[in-house]
């Protein structure tokens, strides 16, 4: 019979303080920061996820960037000397200049500050028991009914606030990742002209060079006999003079072995594959994939001017 | 095809990304504002400024049995929409309205019906006759002096028996005594009828059978027995009530017209020796006017008499008769009651799509006709859509009507406290009716029914404690005729916007706490959609775009690699085809110009 009372006791007791919480707002403070939490952690374990995949991009992109480098300080390098050996006996060649080699990019981190400010405020409303029954003691239950509602309000702003926030910067983190996968294809594609300009050297220039070389000195000894000179070897001349001629032809083949020895210098000498990714234009958008965590702050804040205090 | 165009797309992707994102915010922002401004001071003038057009309509222009008010249907029509409607009649917003609707204004013509049914039965309940003397004279008494004989003598009896003695009620004098011209003793007090018998009327209409006898039997009991000065009882003898258009309404006035009418009877009593015997009784002082103890007491004693009188009443009354009439005036409001109910669900459509066709500047007479068919079979599926609303609207209203009448009815057969407890009860009683649909509503939460009926009560409450309080202001401070409707109607909107607005303050169930945590997660749901749905279209239209150029670009380079591949750098010409890969890579090598400085310095 006893056992039976405390039984009923207890129910209504806990019925009672059923009821107290749901009028006060207890009950939908602690749904809401049971909700908070999960947003929170649901979001940092995606963005988290995302980041590893990005900096795996990162990895890929860097390691390219080196055999690049590699590639342009070896067979690029020899290519122009070989070229430049050539085409300074035609005419005068600008310093090609030192070699700058292509950056890598920074792996990306966690907007550890903006999470911060989120546990933070998460700290902040995660009231223990004690906090509830002293809140409840010292400002009764209609003083800590009104706080808690008003926190709930201010809570459910938050959880919307961080969805928002949250989904954008998962969504910025993949356009990130994407935008790194481009920059490996263009990367590729660099690389692959880089190739195919310095094999075409290789192939078809450098052979041929002993050759143009070979013709030019005697066309001037015939010439100096012709002219009844002595015979020396000198400096090749003015060779602009064999356009139209029946040597027509060499003439083409210095020309074009001077496109290459541009080409290939600019190789060299610039990290045109940096320019193209950090020119002016681009740097905005650089500075805005990889400093996201500042613009969200920043939007916060003004999401927070409207929030009730 | 350049390579920094891709570039450029990833900018402006990002450029248009940070539009929408702000616009979300923005959006938000106002929306936020919107939710959390709490500007309770502007909601109250305009809530009380609606209600007093509603109510001035529905008083004067006796629109009570449409069971919707005027603003509330001018609302609704220029508010409607198939999507979204202002439907008070539908939820339960505008409680308030409901409660107004309880008490009907004086031009209602089911209350004017009510009263000339109740003044066609009106008898009265004593009548006189001649009766012949012993002296051979007549004299006019009532046929039931009887029974008014025996009454008077027993109540005196009881007051002798008393320890105290018989003593003057309205001033606490004690009995004197005098003999007259034939010797015997003679009290200055006489045995008095609180109400007046010569005033005294009865509804036959809705009274049992014997109902009248026990009235009879009322009027001449203790209840309406007062021991009073003999001079000051012959004084008020047949005082009379009138309106303000002259009309006698002694017999349903209230105790402080009648204990005023008596007043004023003695302190405007003629001859010097009758008004020497009420200063010296008590009944008027030296000033000559009546102690205002004097006075209460005989308003005291008139609502006591009244009550008595009405508690009579209520037990002799045939409630059948009472409610076969309160059917027939509900039948009677049935037109208008149908009426309130088509007019409100299908008048907003009709002028929403009316207003949509007027809207169009290219509508001609063919595709006018096209588009009224077509409006008139949107109209035609709400409208069928709301019948199972519409015909519980007339079996509600119909027996709230039913209700105020059959209230009504008894309200104005009985008089003083027991009037304002019958008008309390039919309040209550409506306010049961109405709470009952409030529970009954599938669509709302409990605790939102429990707001509402809490609301629904407690405004019943304030409303008819204005009343009462309005009719004392009105005693007190002597308010002019013309004034007193507008004035009751005015403090009674006041009064109820203002205890709503605290229940909304409290909010004790949390239901406005709880509707605003549901507008905000609704505004952040709605908004962080809009702004996925924009950004994933934006992220397509760009990877779309970026995978062109670059397919575009990889097949320039793959040409590029072919020329290369063929060319015979004798005969042919390389450089078109490093000027293309210069130009995807952005190199800036003016190949022409170098090739002209190159020969130049050469010479």
């Amino acid at each position: 019979m006893l056992n039976r009372l405390r039984e009923l006791s207890d129910k209504f007791l806990d019925s009672a303080a059923s009821k107290v919480q749901s009028f006060t707002g207890e009950t939908e403070r602690r749904q809401l920061v049971a909700r908070l939490k999960s947003i929170y952690d649901d979001i940092r374990m995606r963005l988290e996820e995302q980041i590893l995949h990005i900096n795996s991009a990162i990895d890929i992109f860097n390691h390219k960037v080196g055999e690049l480098n590699q590639y342009r300080v070896s067979t690029v390098q020899k290519n122009i000397t070989n070229l430049g050996l050539f085409l300074c006996q035609f005419g005068s060649l600008k310093h090609v200049g030192n070699f700058q080699s292509e950056e890598k990019q920074e792996r990306v981190v966690l907007p550890r500050k903006q999470f911060e400010v989120v546990e933070s405020y998460i700290d902040h409303v995660d009231w223990s028991k004690d906090d509830v029954f002293s809140k409840t003691f010292f400002k009764s239950v209609f003083g800590v009914r009104r706080e808690t509602l008003k926190l709930n309000v201010e809570a459910t702003t938050r959880i919307g606030e961080l969805e928002l926030s949250g989904e954008r910067s998962i969504e910025l983190a993949k356009w990130k990742e994407q935008c790194v996968n481009e920059d490996i294809e263009i990367l590729d594609m660099y690389q692959h002209s880089v190739k195919m300009i310095s094999e075409t050297i290789e192939e078809k220039v450098i052979p041929e060079m002993e050759l143009i070389q070979a013709f030019l000195q005697c066309d001037q000894i015939k010439n100096q006999v012709l002219a009844n000179q002595e015979i020396a070897v000198k400096e090749n001349g003015d060779i602009s003079l064999l356009t139209g001629t029946l040597h027509h032809k060499h003439f083409q083949f210095i020309k074009n072995t001077f496109m290459f020895f541009l080409l290939s210098s600019k190789i060299y000498n610039t990290p045109v594959l940096t320019n193209l990714m950090n020119n002016e234009k681009h740097d905005q958008e650089r500075n805005e994939v990889l400093q996201y965590k500042e613009m969200i702050a920043e939007q916060q804040q003004k999401l927070h001017s409207t929030r009730i205090s | 095809m350049k390579m920094s165009e891709v570039m450029e797309a990833r900018t402006a992707l990002l450029e248009k990304e940070k539009k929408v994102y702000l616009t979300t915010v923005n959006q938000i922002n106002s929306q936020m504002g919107g939710l959390l401004q709490k500007d309770l001071g502007s909601q109250f003038v305009s809530n009380c400024g609606r209600d007093l057009a509603g109510e001035l309509v529905r008083t004067f222009f006796d629109t009570t049995d449409y069971h919707i008010t005027a603003d509330q249907l001018m609302r609704r029509m220029l508010e409607f929409s198939y999507q979204n409607e202002y439907d008070p009649l539908g939820n339960n917003e505008e409680i308030h309205k409901l409660i107004y609707n309880y008490n009907d204004g004086p031009t209602s013509s089911t209350l004017n019906n009510i009263m000339t049914d109740l003044e066609q039965s009106k008898t009265k309940l004593f009548e006189k006759e001649k009766v012949v003397l012993d002296n051979g004279k007549t004299k006019s008494s009532y046929k039931d002096r009887g029974i008014i004989q025996k009454g008077k003598k027993a109540y005196r009896d009881q007051k002798t028996a008393d320890q105290s003695g018989v003593e003057d009620e309205f001033t606490g004098k004690a009995e004197s005594k005098s003999q007259n011209s034939l010797g015997f003793d003679v009290s200055n007090l006489d045995v008095d009828h609180t109400q007046a018998l010569s005033t005294a009327y009865v509804y036959n209409r809705y009274l049992k059978e014997g109902g009248e006898e026990r009235i009879r039997e009322f009027y001449n009991s203790s209840e309406n027995f007062t021991m009073m000065n003999k001079t000051a009882n012959q004084s008020k003898g047949d005082v009379k009530v009138f309106d303000k258009t002259g009309n006698d309404i002694t017999h349903r006035a209230t105790p402080d017209q009648l204990a005023d009418a008596v007043v004023q009877r003695w302190e405007n009593i003629k001859g010097e020796e009758a008004r020497g015997k009420l200063v010296e009784g008590g009944y008027l002082n030296e000033d000559g006017k009546v102690p205002k103890s004097v006075k209460a007491k005989l308003t005291s004693e008139l609502k006591k008499s009244q009550n008595g009188e009405s508690r009579t009443i209520l037990k002799e009354t045939d409630y059948k008769a009472v409610s076969k009439d309160a059917g027939k005036h509900a039948a009677k409001s049935l037109g208008k009651i149908v009426g309130g109910q088509v007019i409100y669900y299908t008048m907003p459509p009709l002028l929403y799509e009316m207003k949509g066709i007027m809207k169009d500047k290219h509508i001609t007479l063919d595709n006018a006709l096209t588009k009224l068919e077509q409006a008139g079979k949107r109209i035609c599926k709400y409208v069928v859509s709301k019948l199972k609303n519409i015909f519980q609207g007339i079996a509600q209203n119909g027996l709230k009507t039913f209700i105020k009448s059959f209230f009504d009815i008894l309200i104005n057969m009985v008089k003083a406290t027991v009037k304002k407890m019958i008008r309390l009860a039919k309040n209550l009683v409506l306010a049961v009716v109405d709470a009952v649909k409030i529970i009954g509503d599938k669509s709302a939460s409990a605790a939102q029914k429990a707001d509402s009926v809490f609301t629904l009560f407690s405004v019943t409450l304030t409303t008819f404690t204005v009343e009462i309080l309005f009719e004392y202001i009105e005693k007190q401070f002597a308010i002019p005729e013309p004034l007193l409707l507008p004035l009751q109607i005015i403090s009674t909107i006041i009064c109820t916007n203002f205890s709503l607005l605290i229940l909304q303050k409290a909010d004790l169930f949390n239901v406005k706490h709880g509707l605003l945590i549901a507008n905000i997660e609704e505004v952040f749901a709605k908004e962080n959609q809009r702004y996925m749905d924009e950004v994933r279209s934006l992220s397509d239209s760009y990877s779309h775009d970026v995978e062109r150029k670059l397919l575009e670009i990889q097949e320039e380079t793959t040409e590029i690699a072919r020329n290369l591949m063929d060319i015979n750098l004798y005969q042919d010409s390389v450089q078109s085809d490093l000027e293309s890969i210069s130009e995807i890579f952005s190199m800036g090598i003016d190949f022409e110009k170098e090739w002209l400085d190159f020969l130049e310095v050469a010479n």
